[in-house]
């Protein structure tokens, strides 16, 4: 039985959890840290001489000064994001030429899989890690710079547009104000703001109809003054254009029953180093399809380091599976070509439909250039 | 999963839950990146475990309780904005901006006086939600010890004697 106490204390602690949280300049931090603790302990037990020993021993009494040792770098300052690629422009999802948009074709918003009805100009410059989606009804384009989110979608009835801001991870225990609604205009159009406020972040999105039937909606949370960005972003929206979702990859043609459902790409601003060091943006590229007994996920990743050792070998490579907690499959392949492919099954689809799924999938396109990947929904080739 | 992936999805509830337990903002992130960049080196171990969240939690009361957040919320720790409603975004009721929220103060405070492995256990049960057996496996003692723990933590919150010991890892078990 909860008492009196309990829920004061559980509301106490969420009033105090802070705010939002940067977790791609955690792990960056975490592994810049790893590296000197690494340096540190090689300078202790490398080379035997006696005075690099009590210095690396003085570095190891006093963390400051070890900074400042020969053959030790200073460490990078904790917090700072990691800058875009310079001389190669940003990610963003590429034009679907020959396409209607969706100031055309307002029907066809979040019907296919393969296609956002819209662009927004210049909005994934500068950023730190690109996404977009069609996925459950709704178009999204979303980026991040440091711990700012901000999404441009697309829908044609408000649910979706609801279920988006819902799963946006804004701090869900911060102390938030009360929704302040305000009317507002895009392109002369009516809208409508919510803004929340909490004493660290500012969260908010602004609501139109764009065309007829169709909703836009610009979202986001992390930092102050966001709000005031949500006008600028939607009269950057284009609804002339048309651009593409879909993999480096092409799969296997499947029956008439497995109907693709959903397509979502992530692309880091910066070039990151893989498993082998080599550097790439492309952070996942997935397609799910759907399946008389349920879905399946196809998914390309940057190749990361993998120790888990393979059981079985999937189109010849080695591979590994095993079944998630509510009672689905997972086939890894850890090196499919420089690329890791994930296959993840609801339960009812067996894993010797995903191995057949595997055994015909190939990699298409240039994993960093979108522009070149093939056609989703598309099979065979 | 990879560390990379790992952290994107849990690093954030990691930090919320070392600012719980330091009660500092600076240390958390502090204890957080320490805790992740010794997970990183070992991380086919943390993963050959299958439960990450559990290890790498477990790895951060540890660190507290070899001293590493035991002094409790000294540097800038956060208050509530004055006369913010608390919870708005979670479904409760309008806050009453007196006695609750002197109240949750008191609480606060008297949270900063409890040893670590007690106020961990608050923390998972209270912020985190977490049931007993797996708040054992974080903590490193029985779920009797956790709910015994609990007990008298919440004793001690509620203005008892401040004499709620640590339980000894592996208790009970």
């Amino acid at each position: 039985m909860t008492d009196q106490l309990e829920r004061t204390l559980a509301r106490s602690l969420a009033e105090r959890v802070g705010g939002p949280v940067d977790t791609a300049d955690l792990a960056a931090s975490a592994l810049r840290r790893g590296r000197l603790q690494r340096r540190r302990r090689r300078t202790l037990v490398g080379a035997g001489a006696a005075v690099a020993l009590a210095v690396a021993g003085l570095a190891v009494l006093e963390p400051a000064a070890s900074d400042r040792v020969a053959g030790v770098p200073p460490p990078a300052a904790p917090h700072t994001p990691a800058p875009p690629s310079v001389g190669r422009r940003a990610p963003t999802p590429p034009v679907a030429v020959g396409v209607p948009g969706a100031a055309d074709a307002p029907r066809l918003v979040g019907t296919d899989p393969g296609v956002l009805h819209f662009a927004v100009d210049g909005f994934t410059v500068g950023a730190q890690s690109v996404t977009w989606a069609v996925e459950s009804g709704s178009e999204r384009v979303a980026v991040t710079a440091g711990a700012r989110y901000t999404e441009v979608a697309l829908a044609r009835a408000v649910g979706p547009l609801d279920l988006l801001v819902q799963r946006q991870d804004v701090e869900p225990t911060a102390a938030w104000s009360e929704p302040e609604l305000s009317a507002a205009t895009v392109g002369g159009l009516p809208a409508t703001l919510h803004v929340q406020r909490s004493d660290r972040a500012e969260a908010f999105h602004l609501r139109w109809k764009a065309a007829p039937g169709v909703w836009a909606q610009v979202s986001g949370h992390g930092g102050w003054g966001r709000a005031a960005e949500a006008g600028s972003i939607a009269n950057r929206v284009r609804l002339d254009t048309a651009t593409r979702c879909s993999a480096p990859v092409r799969l296997p043609a499947w029956s008439p029953a497995e109907i693709p459902l959903g397509c979502r790409v992530t692309m880091a601003g910066g070039e990151v180093p893989n498993a082998d060091g080599r550097l790439t943006r492309l952070v996942e590229a997935v397609l799910t399809v759907g399946h008389h007994q349920g879905q399946v996920e196809i998914g390309v990743r940057r190749r990361t380091a993998d120790g888990t050792p393979a059981q079985q070998r999937l189109a010849g490579r080695p591979a590994y599976g095993s079944t998630t907690a509510s009672g689905g499959t997972r086939l890894v392949v850890p090196d499919f070509d420089g690329l890791r492919v994930e296959l993840g099954a609801s339960e009812g689809i067996t894993a010797v439909r995903l191995t057949r799924v595997v055994d015909g999938l190939r990699l298409d396109g240039d994993p960093e250039e979108p522009a070149t990947w093939p056609q989703w929904p598309s099979t065979g080739g | 999963m990879t560390f990379e992936e790992y952290v994107h999805l849990r690093g954030a509830a990691l930090v919320r839950f070392a600012r719980l337990l330091t009660g500092d903002d600076h240390r958390a992130d502090d204890l957080v990146q320490d805790v992740l960049a010794k997970a990183h080196r070992r991380w086919r171990r943390v993963m050959a475990g299958d439960r990450p969240d559990v290890y790498v939690r477990r790895m951060l009361v540890d660190a507290g309780c070899a001293g590493r957040w035991r002094r409790f919320g000294r540097r800038s720790r956060r208050q509530p904005r004055p006369g913010a409603p608390a919870t708005a975004a979670t479904g409760h009721g309008p806050a009453d901006p007196g006695s609750e929220a002197a109240g949750r103060d008191q609480t606060w405070g008297r949270m900063s006086r409890l040893p670590p492995r007690p106020r961990a256990v608050l923390v998972l049960r209270y912020y985190e939600e977490l049931d007993d057996v797996l708040i054992a496996e974080i903590v490193g003692c029985s779920p009797e010890t956790v709910r015994a723990t609990a007990l008298r933590a919440l004793a001690t919150l509620r203005g008892g004697p401040l004499g709620v010991a640590d339980p000894v890892p592996g208790s009970g078990r």
